[in-house]
């Protein structure tokens, strides 16, 4: 089995459009600022940390715009791309793969054609929307943008990293950019905001974001000469299936606890070896549920070890979640002495997942 | 670690056949179930025709079909297939359920959607049904707390479900996998399709010459993959090894296919190198065939450059003219053919075709059901829009 590392971070998020800003927060404890939900008055209690469209749209050029899920996808890929070195020549990448997820996907496009289609029927239907409202579509775009051929999957949930690595580690790709992008349509953070009302006050503040990272084949980074921002050493997932009513990750204990015991066994690593989780959690529920279970795999060493909440900073950004955690996971000991981290990650209806990497650029 | 991944057990839900037996009854018949639209309201459609499940196959009492349709085809195929392996009762906990899925619960979603802010049905308790949710709530039915993975690209996503579980026990990451997909007939994805001009107004006539457009259908298909190991202990033969597979991406238009076929070959190349095996070893193609101008005379350019001189000798078939296109089911029902086929010893037929695609007269299409023929490998295809490539590599048990 090959071994992988990671060579290129990409992230645009409520704390930061670009690597060194994103990290700069998440190192200095910052939390994004929580706004109203749109179209909600000042007064009411709900806040969310939602993008500015303004913050992405000036990052693209009107070539680049499409559709605001695909536009922070690209442009997060973009960033990861550059981070490892790699492409902007314009030619076809065979040997580069994408591994996107996203849960909601083109949300707004979407809502916008359903719209359409309810009031004007379905002989009214322009195929251009439609095309944009393909949950696929955005990962369509991010590989036609850089040319990237490799193997390519779309996933509707939590595991983008996972798989990436699998591939790797099997030989089937030199590189594959891998992570998660969510844009809520104005329905959907309506509903979020329902839901976040129905289910407690402390339900994570929803936010939005892009977040991706390249994993590439150890000796293919070594050969070019690129420095590793971690190695990936193995992955686990579980799930305790729940309804999407209840907060997310909450009552996922078991679900936690069997997740980051199988990647500490994939990953061949002892529960001794780590010094750094960064956890799922992001409300009171979810805690209750985490918590313990890192109490199950780490014993007493729970106390000793440290432990980073980016969710508490970052706001609920669904899929794109578990590639915040990881590049928190990656701020968080950049500069630092090497060390093992498990970063954990869950998604709507009880699926958890842990990804087991060794921080630190290898002496 | 690599160990065999083995098929023990298949479920289909299908417009030609509820359940395996009916499922096989129909592709020998050749049983074409495409036509004018029933149970979808289709009457302002310009065309409105395709395949679809029958509610009287699937309403045994568990769901509401306009909200829960997808879960509840995928659930009887999901059961059928535990049953056929002979899991029901005794699955571990752990088994990996791997879905895919072009748009998860599409019937429900308009109606939470599309009203304006007002009208909004804001006390729902899963408005929003993405396709991870119908994957949840499957292994909510089934008892399963194992990894949960759902794809959702397009018309690849089922197959690329059968690929990643089969990786995962074949790296001994999995010991179990429940994997497949389902699609459902929508008003939405219907339009869109028709918007496009890609619905054939007669039928679905995949590699021929005055093909014009696919047609949609309603579909679920999901397979029980085990380690050889433990597939040795338990069964006396599984259907088929999942040998290997490849994907790649076009990056090359949103909705045509490149036209020299670039990312389908990688795909195809990828696959045959995972499975340790050289073109010449494949005895059979099932093509994503979907009948389209576009996709049909791509795919024989691609598979002319993976196969050369040897593919007008190899049987290759599309079942798209019986079946019409489920989309992101399709790939998980033709994995499933191709399994059957290994087992049972034929080649399905390819209904629909009149006059092969000009400069392919003499190509085997097969277009008569075929029985008593031994097969080693046989290939399947699933290409997405956007340009997302799946190839699957099945092998004899």
């Amino acid at each position: 089995m090959r071994r992988a590392v990671i060579t290129g971070r990409g992230v645009l998020s409520s704390l930061g459009c670009d690597w060194a800003s994103f990290a700069g927060a998440i190192r200095a404890g910052e939390s994004a600022a929580a706004a109203p939900f749109p179209g909600a008055s000042p007064e009411s209690p709900a806040r969310c940390r939602l993008l500015s469209d303004a913050d992405v749209l000036a990052s693209l050029t009107a070539r680049q715009h499409s559709e605001p899920l695909a536009d922070l996808a690209v442009l997060a890929v973009g960033q990861a791309l550059r981070d490892a070195g790699i492409a902007g020549d314009g030619g076809s990448l065979d040997d580069v793969g994408l591994v996107m997820s996203t849960a909601f996907g083109p949300s707004a496009a979407l809502e916008e054609y359903l719209e359409r289609l309810e009031t004007s029927g379905p002989r009214a239907s322009r195929p251009a929307q439609f095309v944009d409202t393909l949950i696929s579509m955005p990962a369509s775009r991010v590989g036609i943008a850089y040319r990237l051929r490799g193997s390519t999957a779309v996933l509707g949930g939590s595991n983008a990293v996972e798989v990436a690595l699998d591939w790797v580690r099997a030989g089937r790709d030199h590189a594959i950019v891998a992570g998660a992008a969510e844009y809520l349509s104005p329905k959907c953070v309506r509903y979020y905001r329902e839901l976040a009302r129905a289910s407690g006050s402390d339900r994570a503040l929803l936010a939005q974001g892009a977040a991706f990272v390249v994993v590439e084949d150890a000796e293919h980074a070594e050969a070019r000469g690129i420095r590793s921002h971690a190695e990936l050493l193995g992955a686990g997932a579980a799930s305790e299936p729940q309804r999407v009513s209840v907060p997310w990750g909450s009552y996922a204990e078991g679900a936690f606890t069997r997740s980051m015991r199988s990647a500490l066994v994939d990953g061949g690593a002892a529960a001794d070896d780590v010094g750094l989780i960064v956890r799922a959690a992001g409300d009171d529920a979810s805690d209750r549920a985490e918590a313990p279970a890192i109490r199950a795999v780490f014993g007493e060493r729970d106390a000793s070890l440290r432990l980073v909440r980016p969710k508490r900073a970052l706001g609920e950004a669904l899929s794109a979640s578990g590639p915040l955690a990881l590049l928190a996971a990656l701020a968080t000991s950049e500069d630092e002495a090497p060390t093992i981290a498990v970063a954990n990650a869950f998604e709507l209806g009880g699926g958890a997942s842990s990804i087991v990497l060794r921080l630190g650029s290898p002496k | 670690v690599t160990v065999d991944a083995c098929i023990t057990g298949v479920g289909v839900i299908s417009p030609i056949g509820v359940g395996k037996a009916e499922f096989l009854g129909g592709l020998r018949e050749g049983r074409c179930a495409l036509g004018r639209l029933e149970g979808l309201e289709a009457a302002d459609f310009r065309i409105g025709r395709g395949a679809e499940v029958a509610d009287a196959a699937i309403r045994r009492g568990d769901f509401d079909l306009e909200e829960s349709r997808a879960l509840a085809i995928a659930l009887l195929a999901c059961r059928e297939a535990l049953d056929d392996a002979g899991l029901v009762g005794n699955l571990p906990a752990d088994t990996t359920l791997a879905l895919g899925s072009g748009a998860g619960e599409m019937r429900a979603v308009p109606g939470s959607l599309a009203p304006p802010e007002a009208d909004l049905p804001l006390s729902h308790p899963d408005p929003l049904q993405p396709p991870n949710s119908v994957t949840t709530k499957l292994a909510l039915a089934l008892g399963l707390e194992g990894r949960q993975v759902t794809f959702v690209n397009a018309c690849a996503a089922g197959a690329q479900a059968i690929a990643v579980a089969a990786d995962l026990v074949r790296g001994g990451r999995a010991e179990v996998a429940l994997a497949g997909g389902v699609e459902i007939m929508s008003r939405m994805v219907l339009s869109g399709f028709e918007a496009l001009r890609a619905v054939s107004p007669t039928g679905v006539h995949p590699f021929d010459r005055d093909r014009d457009g696919v047609q949609l259908s309603e579909m679920a298909a999901f397979i029980v993959i085990e380690s050889g190991e433990r597939a040795k202990d338990r069964i006396a033969k599984p259907y088929a090894r999942i040998a290997g597979s490849g994907a790649s991406a076009d990056a090359f238009h949103v909705v045509r296919p490149d036209e020299q076929g670039t990312g389908a070959v990688l795909a195809m190349k990828r696959a045959l190198a995972d499975a340790g095996l050289s073109p010449d070893d494949i005895d059979y193609i099932n093509a994503h065939g979907t009948g389209t101008p576009q996709n049909d005379g791509v795919e024989l350019a691609a598979l002319t450059a993976v196969f050369g001189a040897r593919l007008q000798s190899l049987p290759i078939s599309s079942t798209k003219g019986m079946l019409g296109h489920a989309l992101g089911a399709s790939g998980a029902a033709e994995a499933v053919i191709c399994a059957l086929a290994l087992r049972e010893r034929f080649l399905p037929q390819t209904i629909g075709i009149r006059e092969p695609i000009e400069g392919y007269e003499e190509f085997d299409f097969v277009p008569e059901y075929r029985s008593g023929v031994e097969l080693r490998h046989v290939l399947s295809n699933a290409f997405a829009f956007g340009g997302n490539n799946v190839a699957i590599v099945l092998s004899a048990a």
